[in-house]
């Protein structure tokens, strides 16, 4: 756990670097073939496989890292180094417990626990994008919207749950390395997500989602 | 170019509508896995005050209609003899019904398939709580029923142990007090090769995890 938020850190790090070393030049949009901007392009439609790793209290009621996600985020460019745009998908947290007697004040239960979260984000967000070359585009960014958070405990096939949306946000940072036509090309990123999300053994959900994707330039 | 790639992204977003279901535990679990031991007990109830029990002799069934027979089976058998082995590891002396005991065990197999309320005065006419089984409310240590009756949502198959103080004790509404109560959950199954293992395992479940229900 500690290793993929230090990872995290690290990619972020680099990212925000990136940016304020691109700042300190000067932009020649005639440097580039196509200019090396997002206005050439419109922005990008990025497809992703997304890694979710539970933190904090989600992780006491989900503690394995899920392969099971995906994420569907599409930027619009507003400027050279600015994308607006939104994302949705889906991520799933599972895990099962071993039997084991659960007990509070005059009750015992032994069970087996099955605990699942399904999580659907909409988000509107926005990006800041330092273009070092035509190819390699790291960003930073931030969400903001709305998760549907399923929770679901199983007690054998007993089950207790709830579901609605809640506010969530979400900062981010990665990088797009793209073809030299930019119209295709490979997303990186890392996200943190907090959503405002209460119930059962949860006191607010947190995530780190790391994205592996398809870009396509729009 | 900003639609070439429609097709393609509409297809893969219709591939993960259908990926994004989970497994359903309801189908996914082993039938060991799926069973459920529940315990309610007084936690103000000294259990070592009592030193003799007796047991019923027959296992009481109630049916989705209501019905209620005493049935004596192989599984029932199995059942009761299970129990006053395990009521013997905790130091309680099975005596006869007739020699005054400190507490009855009755046993109750619910049939019942649908949610409704039912009557179930019990053997001795006395109390009977069940945990309440809608979510939040299955924590709830109180007679299950009001005017005649309890609200249940239990599956087929499942067994309720009633242990019943016999000392004078009465619970809030005046009703035989039990201090201990076991919901075991779809226990019996119509695979009568499984039922016999999975009696005897949740049944000694039931007494392992109620270590304060002992002699000494």
């Amino acid at each position: 756990m500690k290793s993929l938020i230090k990872n995290s850190l690290v990619l972020m790090g680099v990212a925000v670097l990136s940016i304020l070393n691109t700042q300190a030049q000067a932009y020649d949009p005639l440097a580039y073939d196509y200019g090396g901007n997002y206005q050439d392009f419109g922005g990008y439609i990025n497809l992703n496989w997304e890694i979710t790793t539970p933190l904090g209290s989600t992780a006491d009621f989900v503690g394995k890292t899920s392969t099971r996600g995906f994420g569907f985020d599409a930027r619009f460019a507003a400027s050279d180094h600015i994308a607006l745009g939104f994302y949705t998908g889906w991520n799933y947290l599972f895990e099962k417990a071993e039997r084991q007697v659960y007990s509070k004040s005059g009750i015992d239960v032994s069970a087996v626990q099955s605990k699942y979260l399904y999580l659907t984000p909409l988000m509107f967000q926005a990006h800041y994008y330092a273009n070092l070359s035509p190819n390699i585009k790291p960003y930073i960014g931030m969400g903001i919207g709305g998760y549907k958070v399923t929770y679901e405990k199983w007690w054998g096939t007993r089950i207790e749950s709830a579901r609605w949306w809640d506010f969530a946000w979400s900062p981010q940072a990665g990088v797009q390395i793209v073809s030299s036509d930019g119209g295709v090309g490979l997303n990186l990123g890392v996200k943190y997500t907090g959503v405002n999300f209460s119930h059962g053994d949860l006191d607010g959900i947190t995530t780190l989602v790391y994205s592996v994707g398809l870009a396509l330039g729009l | 170019m900003k639609n070439r790639y429609t097709n393609f992204i509409l297809v893969v977003l219709a591939l993960v509508a259908f990926a994004s279901c989970g497994p359903d535990p309801a189908e996914s679990l082993s039938s060991e896995e799926s069973d459920i031991v529940v315990t309610l007990y007084s936690d103000t109830t000294n259990f070592s005050r009592y030193s003799t029990y007796s047991i019923v002799d027959s296992v009481l069934t109630i049916n989705d209609d209501g019905e209620r027979v005493r049935e004596l089976g192989s599984s029932e058998e199995l059942m009761i003899s299970t129990i006053i082995t395990e009521m013997a590891k905790k130091g309680y002396t099975k005596v006869d019904t007739s020699a005054n005991p400190d507490l009855f065990i009755d046993l109750a197999v619910l049939k019942m398939t649908s949610t409704g309320t039912v009557w179930y005065p019990g053997y001795w006419g006395g109390g009977y709580y069940g945990g309440c089984w809608y979510y939040p409310c299955w924590g709830g240590y109180y007679p299950g029923y009001g005017g005649g009756g309890y609200t249940y949502s239990y599956e087929t198959g499942s067994v309720v142990i009633d242990l019943f103080s016999l000392k004078g004790e009465l619970d809030v509404i005046e009703q035989l007090f039990v201090p201990w109560n076991v919901y075991m959950q779809g226990i019996l199954s119509s695979n009568t090769l499984t039922n016999q293992s999975r009696i005897t395992k949740n049944i000694q479940r039931a007494f392992n995890q109620s270590p304060y229900l002992r002699i000494n």
